[in-house]
């Protein structure tokens, strides 16, 4: 069936544009979903390391500087490809109310990223030196991971704005 | 053929209705999977980086596995887990998808490179654990890996975008 579909298409005059097209979004997407891969599991190593659950043979503040270049660097590819994909985003771009859901998510989740990595990079300690710091590291750090969970669900969801945001009429 | 018979009688299961159905079930298993493959590649990138000699050089190479690999299988569980789901609702039409197909042969490669490795080259890590240049075959197995799972992710999304008729 999808052989017919694609003979079919195959004869259209339209066919070239849309399959490079496609094709061309499809790889954005991939590299915009590859790099937001290094950003989420940097984030999670780091969080996990803030909440105690892991990588104590090491410092939080030398885990935060290990991962620190591929979350950047993640960051900025993210937001590059990001860039190109709005240029051709038609409905899923800047009129899609999803689209400032994301964003809001977006900004919280780096502003709270920066601020965690800061804090470290100031003072390994920073996060343990008493226990009202450490009970708010504990919730912190949980909170900074699910922010970028849920910008990724929103980016998801871009394509599904309707369902979530039903038209008034 | 009888494979395709197969995925085609899966849409006619409840879960398969559901899916389709339900306007909120294909969106939100479809986030479940994309942050579950994101963690996979993402997870599984740093240590074959530390094995080609780029990331975390200061640290052993079993350190960085030992760090890696629970979140690599724990999101690889929830990601076959969602990706089975949402098949299900047109199943026949992703198992005739040339995509979905290359997806599921790079999985596959993935596969019998991490047996080979870990079966293997991993043997004698111990010989190896602590320098910053690993054996040739392991970074060939790094090399293989991350060019497989960059192709699972763009077949992947190649999918969403040429699977036919889509009818939710």
């Amino acid at each position: 069936m999808l052989q017919n579909i694609q003979d079919w298409l195959g004869h259209t005059g339209m066919a070239d544009y849309v399959r490079s097209s496609v094709t061309a979004k499809a790889l954005l997407e991939s590299v915009h979903i590859l790099a937001m891969g290094l950003v989420l599991f940097s984030v999670g190593m780091i969080s996990i390391r803030l909440m105690g659950l892991a990588g104590r043979s090491e410092s939080a503040t030398a885990l935060s500087r290990r991962f620190g270049p591929w979350l950047w660097a993640g960051m900025a590819m993210v937001l590059i490809t990001g860039l190109v994909l709005l240029t051709g985003a038609g409905q899923r771009g800047l009129a899609n109310p999803m689209f400032a859901v994301k964003m809001a998510l977006m900004f919280a989740a780096i502003l709270l990223t920066a601020a965690l990595q800061a804090s470290l990079a100031a003072d390994t300690a920073y996060w343990e030196l008493t226990p009202g710091r450490r009970a708010l590291a504990k919730l912190l750090a949980p909170l900074c991971f699910l922010l970028w969970l849920a910008t990724v669900c929103a980016g998801r969801w871009l394509a599904y704005w309707t369902t979530f945001f039903p038209p008034a009429y | 053929m009888a494979l395709l018979d197969a995925f085609s009688a899966v849409e006619d299961t409840g879960v398969a209705a559901f899916v389709r159905e339900n306007p909120y079930a294909f969106p939100v298993l479809e986030a479940f999977h994309v942050i579950s493959v994101m963690l996979v590649v993402g997870s599984i990138a740093m240590l074959d980086l530390r094995l080609l000699g780029v990331s975390s050089r200061s640290h052993a190479v079993t350190k960085i596995n030992d760090e890696v690999l629970p979140w690599t299988w724990t999101a690889f569980a929830i990601s076959v887990v969602t990706g089975v789901l949402l098949l299900t609702g047109q199943a026949g039409a992703y198992a005739s998808n040339l995509q979905f197909q290359m997806k599921m042969i790079l999985m596959a490669a993935a596969g019998v490179n991490l047996a080979v490795f870990h079966f293997l080259t991993w043997r004698s890590v111990h010989h190896w654990n602590e320098a910053v240049a690993t054996p040739p075959a392991a970074k060939i197995a790094a090399l293989l890996s991350l060019s497989f799972w960059i192709g699972v992710v763009i077949c992947g999304r190649w999918v969403g975008w040429t699977v036919s008729a889509s009818p939710f």
